[in-house]
């Protein structure tokens, strides 16, 4: 979990002025008119997982916050282990680290991609290269294990 | 400029029709296309839920595949695509971040070098600045009426998309400019939601049964999207959302890729822009003459 990244968000939060722009773009209120965007720099209880990610409420903020990211910093902290949310995106991630895609690309795909007259995908090379890279992306990281520069 | 297109997974496992529609158009508007076979997934807002870094480095591998085949311009046909690659791109603007990755693409021979120009840019984006050609080259009008979806990371968060800074609406009104009548649609801009469906179905298909209701409503013929997230949600769902909620058979306009009406506009013919695979193809064949 990236600490620094949870810190500098509550440090973000303070600067909300509660406005409730946020909540008024968002398009998840539509069906949840209970939920109040900008209570996710309060976290407690929050559901970081209902966010369509259409950066409206960055688009909107007063104070140029930006909620959206915040709510994907809390869904990688720790708290939120073992939700279904999360088991769901960590079948996705093997797929992900195993083939080079989210959604099963292979064979069917290429021959739909040549009936629709497009060159096929080189699906079994990117399955073998991204597996390479997996393996250095884990060394390196291990070898300078801090976060992302700004 | 030599771009390539970047199709992402979704429309790579089920959408060859928007790919292949986009490129005839950017064909047709003079665009040179480099073929890149060996790009994986932009990773989109699942690996940002998961590990960003991982997000950022796999970002960085795509566009240093793209530089390695002589591509300035990757053209994205997805929103999250788009936003996925730039934040990237963005990243590798810190030195450390950069010196990391080009260490992790090491061994399979790859390079990314920040020195070179290299654009990132949703479809929407690229038309958009052809105004002149496109409008020429659109010699049938096509009158119909129509819904659109604007694809919110096309066009947001405006640091990401500085040139774009103060325009609501991109697909508007490159969709016009077919002929097509764009009518009112209350969630024009609002999102199509299509991305909950991969975290909360059920959230996602309430999303989706709301913008139904309001399409069936609109008046409109085709719905015109430029996002397969978005496609999957007028394409892809109304009959699970109609067996969820127990709604018999709506009828809802016929989701069209925006490159797919452009190229019936400019003349190219319905296989040609994957049509005869449309679920509604005979509804769409009449309405297209």
């Amino acid at each position: 979990m990236n600490w620094v990244a949870l810190y500098e968000g509550v440090m973000e939060g303070s600067r909300c002025r509660e406005c409730g722009a946020c909540s008024e773009a968002c398009p998840i209120v539509d069906v949840y008119p209970s939920r109040v965007v900008h209570e996710v720099y309060v976290r407690r209880g929050f559901d970081p997982w209902l966010c369509c990610s259409c950066q409206r409420c960055a688009s909107v903020c007063p104070v140029g916050l930006n909620p959206r990211d915040e709510m994907f910093t809390l869904r990688r902290s720790l708290q939120w282990k073992d939700s279904n949310a999360e088991k769901q995106v960590a079948v996705h991630m093997r797929n992900l680290k195993k083939r080079g895609f989210l959604f099963p690309v292979g064979e069917v795909s290429n021959d739909e991609r040549l009936e629709t007259g497009l060159q096929p995908i080189a699906c079994e090379k990117i399955a073998s290269d991204i597996k390479k890279f997996v393996k250095c992306f884990d060394r390196v990281m291990e070898t300078f294990a801090v976060g992302w520069g700004g | 400029m030599t771009a390539c297109i970047f199709p992402g997974c979704l429309v790579a496992y089920r959408f060859p029709e928007y790919e292949k529609s986009a490129s005839l158009v950017l064909d047709a508007l003079g665009v040179h296309q480099v073929f890149v076979d060996c790009f994986t997934c932009c990773g989109s807002q699942v690996a940002e839920s998961a590990d960003d870094m991982f997000l950022s480095a796999l970002g960085a591998r795509n566009l240093a595949i793209a530089q390695a085949h002589g591509v300035d311009n990757v053209i994205c046909l997805c929103g999250s695509c788009t936003y996925e690659l730039l934040c990237a791109r963005e990243r590798m603007g810190n030195p450390f971040n950069l010196a990391r990755v080009n260490e992790m693409l090491k061994p399979e021979g790859l390079f990314y070098d920040v020195r070179k120009p290299l654009h990132v840019k949703h479809i929407l984006e690229v038309l958009d600045a052809l105004p002149g050609r496109l409008e020429e080259l659109c010699i049938n009008k096509i009158r119909i009426g129509a819904a659109v979806q604007e694809p919110c990371n096309a066009m947001r968060p405006v640091h990401l998309h500085p040139a774009l800074e103060g325009r609501c609406s991109l697909l508007h009104g490159i969709t016009s400019w077919s002929g097509a009548e764009c009518v009112p649609f209350e969630f024009e801009s609002r999102c199509c939601g299509g991305t909950m469906l991969a975290f909360d179905e059920a959230v996602g298909m309430d999303l989706a049964s709301l913008r139904y209701h309001a399409l069936e409503k609109c008046g409109a013929q085709v719905v015109v999207t430029a996002c397969p997230n978005c496609h999957s949600v007028y394409y892809v769902y109304p009959r699970a959302v109609d067996k969820t909620y127990g709604r018999a058979g709506s009828r809802l306009p016929s989701a069209i890729f925006l490159t797919q009406l452009l190229g019936l506009s400019m003349g190219m013919s319905f296989s040609e822009m994957g049509l005869e695979r449309h679920m509604d193809r005979k509804r769409l064949a009449r309405l297209f003459g």
